[in-house]
């Protein structure tokens, strides 16, 4: 049995993790009650609201679950989360988790976060603005999630300085927003043989 | 037979070649890393990025939504930031560079024990000038730090096979386990090569007439470790997507891999940048194109909201797809492992795509030359090398098993970065050949070492045209193309 000591030793490290995430597994009707006053925003008192980070984390969750949730109730949730005072909430309606829920527009991109993103003329071009634009329009998995392009040097250089309070620099960010906007005219490119 | 004092000589003599490597394969990397900065983001490592900002600005990793990737390499890249904030790609880029000791050391060390001191000292020299593996070091792609792990996994399942009574058999494969675990956290890729290379050692346990049980308490330590360290990332997905799995590519490569339009990812965004200045694009060859057949490509399943189980969609329309299209199936076989052994790789591309600065470029003719050239000779000579001279054993049923797993994943979606867990192996077998020669040989080990190459040699001629129009366009500019 001395021989086979090391194997229980894995296999016994192996049923505690199970058991912590059975322990810390969450339905989604707990998710739900979790994140209640914001998928009810109306119903609920916001006096003992959870941190972001904690909202984020549930909402992350139940949004990829599968029927975890519906393209109403992210197109909802999206428009809700847009509306906060939270920056955090307002990016994360920009990620790919509502953006692959929302509803999408006749050239297939999420209606309510392009508006949000770029509805606006001239665009705030600011940093907290800068971290939205990238988080929606620089993500992975292309144009059906909003993601056009892909972030550049000078683009990672402005989200880091937009994340400690940094503006973009306005008239070099305009001629990007200019030429981009031209080459999304000249249509997709296509690819393969 | 030499003495006490001149085997302690020798072997001193050795050690300080042995470093003296490392810090040459070291220096030409910094150098190579200080030449190439500012180099421009492209495709997955922008990828990369976007996901490590996710993971610094919310806390979550967000999927690909056409991949989950493993988590460690924008784990990596947002422990960089934490860091070095604006400096955290520079410092991500020389941590890799420095990780790439682990490549040169595990090389050396595998061609040792397999070969002897020569054979080692020349795949060292080899290894510091493979210009392809060694600009991997400041791409941010997890291949560097991937193969800086697989490297020495593999070298001490090499040992733990080749000596299975050693005492240190148990460390060694637990080691192997250990590191080989924690890369698959970094390229999924290797998830089911890991536990098939503990085959050969099983084999060998089995002819040297040990018991059943005692070869399966030996090979099933290291695999309920690897299963230890897979398990924590597999039951965060299990809570998120409601799938147990480390992660999860395979749907999206069978779209890009099973599908009528030819995919090769050296090409693609050549391609697109040819496309946008209105230059005619780089194709493969007629007889292989899927238009011969007229066949439109199969869309991806966008309306399923889960994410593995839009990539099982993706994967069972491929797969209808393909037993509707046995013959295309087939020619696009010879096609992608065409584009896995084409002398091409990231850095002509990069070159390509004007994504170094004047400092790289100033020098790209002999880049090209220099990289085309170690990718090609690294093929041919490290094939007939292994052929030739590789011994049997253990061993050379770990050579062969990687060498097939990976014209089997290439198989599927194939591209030059694909071939480089290989590279240290043919690095190997380059160097067996130049120190040994290929005679006295066997005449089957001959004919294998001729066919392999021959094989190569028809597979370069069916990729020429694309190979040749990227070493060009890699050369002078995508302007010479049209």
């Amino acid at each position: 049995m001395r021989a086979w000591r090391g194997h229980f030793v894995l296999m016994l490290l192996m049923a505690g993790l199970v058991a912590l995430h059975l322990a810390s597994h969450r339905s989604n009707d707990e998710l739900r009650t979790e994140l209640a006053h914001l998928l009810q925003p109306g119903e609920q008192s916001t006096a003992s609201l959870p941190t972001s980070r904690d909202t984020l984390e549930a909402m992350h969750i139940l949004l990829n679950r599968p029927q975890g949730f519906s393209r109403a109730e992210g197109q909802q949730l999206s428009e809700t989360l847009l509306a906060e005072d939270d920056p955090l909430l307002r990016e994360f309606a920009l990620s790919i988790d509502l953006c692959r829920l929302s509803r999408h527009t006749d050239l297939n991109v999420p209606a309510t976060q392009e508006q949000h993103v770029l509805g606006r003329t001239p665009p705030p071009m600011d940093g907290p603005w800068w971290l939205e634009y990238v988080t929606y329009r620089r993500k992975v998995g292309g144009k059906q999630v909003g993601g056009r392009r892909r972030l550049d040097n000078l683009e990672l250089l402005w989200y880091r300085r937009a994340l400690r309070g940094e503006s973009p620099p306005h008239a070099e960010l305009s001629m990007r927003l200019l030429r981009s906007a031209r080459e999304a005219r000249v249509g997709p490119i296509p690819r393969g043989q | 037979m030499k003495s006490p004092k001149e085997d302690k000589q020798t072997v001193q003599g050795f050690s300080r070649k042995f470093a003296g490597i490392l810090a040459a394969g070291l220096i030409l990397r910094f150098l190579l890393l200080g030449l190439a900065l500012p180099v421009e983001l492209q495709s997955d490592e922008a990828n990369y990025v976007y996901l490590a900002l996710g993971l610094e600005r919310f806390g979550l990793f967000f999927d690909c939504y056409r991949f989950l990737w493993p988590p460690l390499y924008p784990g990596f890249l947002r422990l960089c930031f934490l860091l070095a904030d604006e400096q955290g790609l520079l410092l991500a880029r020389s941590l890799q560079v420095l990780s790439t000791l682990a490549i040169g050391w595990s090389t050396m060390s595998i061609a040792r024990r397999l070969f002897n001191d020569s054979v080692a000292l020349v795949s060292g020299l080899l290894w510091i000038v493979h210009l392809p593996l060694a600009s991997f070091s400041h791409l941010l792609w997890s291949e560097s730090l991937f193969l800086a792990l697989w490297g020495p996994a593999l070298a001490l399942l090499i040992a733990a096979s080749q000596e299975p009574n050693h005492p240190a058999r148990g460390r060694r494969l637990l080691g192997y386990a250990l590191l080989a675990g924690i890369g698959v956290h970094l390229k999924e890729a290797s998830l089911y090569l890991t536990p098939l290379l503990l085959l050969p050692l099983g084999w060998t346990l089995r002819r040297q007439g040990t018991h059943t049980l005692k070869i399966l308490r030996i090979i099933s330590q290291p695999l309920l470790l690897l299963a230890l360290i897979l398990l924590p990332w597999s039951l965060r997905n299990l809570e998120t997507y409601g799938r147990f799995t480390v992660a999860s590519t395979l749907g999206e490569n069978i779209y890009n891999g099973l599908n009528s339009s030819h995919r090769n990812f050296d090409l693609i965004p050549v391609n697109t940048a040819l496309q946008r200045n209105n230059q005619p694009i780089l194709q493969v060859r007629a007889s292989l194109r899927s238009s011969n057949e007229n066949l439109s490509p199969w869309p991806r399943a966008e309306e399923v909201l889960n994410l593995p189980e839009r990539l099982d969609e993706n994967r069972r329309r491929g797969l209808a797809f393909t037993r509707d299209h046995p013959g295309w199936f087939l020619r696009g076989r010879l096609q992608k492992i065409s584009d896995l052994v084409a002398p091409v790789s990231f850095l002509t591309r990069h070159l390509a795509l004007g994504h170094y600065p004047a400092s790289l470029t100033r020098w790209r003719t002999m880049l090209v030359i220099w990289a085309a050239g170690a990718s090609a000779l690294t093929l041919l000579l490290g094939l007939i090398g292994l052929a030739s001279r590789l011994p049997a054993g253990p061993a050379a049923g770990i050579f062969a098993l990687q060498g097939a797993y990976y014209l089997a994943t290439g198989s599927l979606v194939a591209m030059s970065r694909f071939r480089l867990p290989l590279v240290p192996l043919l690095l190997i077998g380059c160097a067996s050949l130049i120190c040994m020669g290929l005679r006295p040989l066997p005449r089957h080990r001959l004919i294998l070492a001729a066919g392999s190459s021959l094989i190569l040699v028809a597979l370069w001629i069916i990729g020429w045209p694309t190979t040749w129009g990227l070493l060009k366009a890699a050369s002078k500019g995508l302007e010479v193309i049209g």
